[in-house]
């Protein structure tokens, strides 16, 4: 008898929580046909909106800060290869040669035992070093214009 | 475990020595002052030429450029053999390209032949250029 009891009372809690759980469900149904509802309207109106953003002009708030920060940002990758390329190996005998300013027919004689045994690593940062000085005017040579 | 670092710092050494450096350039302008000459004979045509070699708007030296046409290879190639000596201004320095030269376009490429002692980093680079400009890339 008190196991019937028992029983009927398990029954109604059961029924009880599927009334509750069908009840919070048709609740989830509804809202989720409203949300489909409102993603529907907002398919709708997004060509127009694109097209609106398109037309106006940049909105002075959030979305444009992060676009003047890249502006921003993006020349300072040339000028920190500029660096890197100046701290480029340097060849002693460049240095001492044009140290005057000018090279003449004497420096290369003066140099000439240096220049002619350094290793072809030295000779490569030497020349790359004249070339690129008498090419941009920062020494002046003398001797091949007789 | 101590090998292992070993193997590994041996293995990164080796990567290191083994890439290469970074390449340079050295472009010279050329400024014909003698009169381009054709010479032919029985197999084709020898074209000699010669001037000033400049670096920006200063002589460093003199070219000496001959190139030659053969019969042996067809006109429609339109090529020939070319070699030039650049005598640098001063001192006995002195540097040798060999290529080719196309007369359709006046390119011109190949690589460095010879150099002097104190030419040594052009040893292997290569060359583009034409008539009137040399970039070695060294």
């Amino acid at each position: 008898m008190a196991m019937s009891t028992s029983g009927k009372m398990l029954g109604v809690a059961a029924l009880a929580l599927l009334a509750v759980n069908l009840v919070q469900l048709s609740r989830s149904n509804q809202q989720l046909r409203h949300l489909t509802q409102r993603m529907e309207a907002v398919e709708q109106r997004a060509p127009s909106l694109t097209a609106a953003s398109q037309n106006q002009s940049p909105a002075p708030d959030a979305p444009a800060t992060p676009r003047a920060q890249v502006a921003t940002q993006a020349p300072a990758t040339p000028v920190q290869i500029a660096q890197q390329s100046e701290a480029a190996p340097r060849s002693a005998v460049f240095e001492e040669m044009t140290r005057s300013g000018s090279v003449d027919q004497q420096s290369w004689v003066t140099f000439d035992e240096r220049i002619k045994t350094m290793t072809p690593e030295e000779n490569k940062v030497f020349w790359q070093q004249m070339t690129a000085a008498i090419e941009h005017g920062d020494i002046a040579v003398y001797g091949a214009n007789q | 475990m101590r090998k292992q670092y070993l193997w590994v710092l041996g293995g990164l050494v080796s990567v290191m020595m083994a890439l290469p450096t970074q390449a340079a350039t050295a472009t010279y302008s050329l400024v014909r002052t003698s009169t381009l000459t054709n010479v032919d004979d029985t197999e084709g045509r020898w074209q000699f030429d010669g001037g000033d070699v400049y670096v920006g708007a200063t002589k460093v030296g003199y070219y000496v450029r001959k190139k030659r046409v053969s019969f042996g290879v067809p006109a429609s190639i339109n090529k020939a053999a070319m070699e030039m000596t650049v005598i640098w201004g001063s001192g006995d320095y002195n540097f040798t390209v060999q290529g080719s030269h196309y007369f359709g376009t006046g390119s011109t490429v190949g690589g460095v032949s010879a150099t002097s002692a104190g030419f040594t980093a052009f040893n292997n680079a290569t060359f583009t250029g034409n008539s009137s400009s040399l970039t070695i890339t060294f």
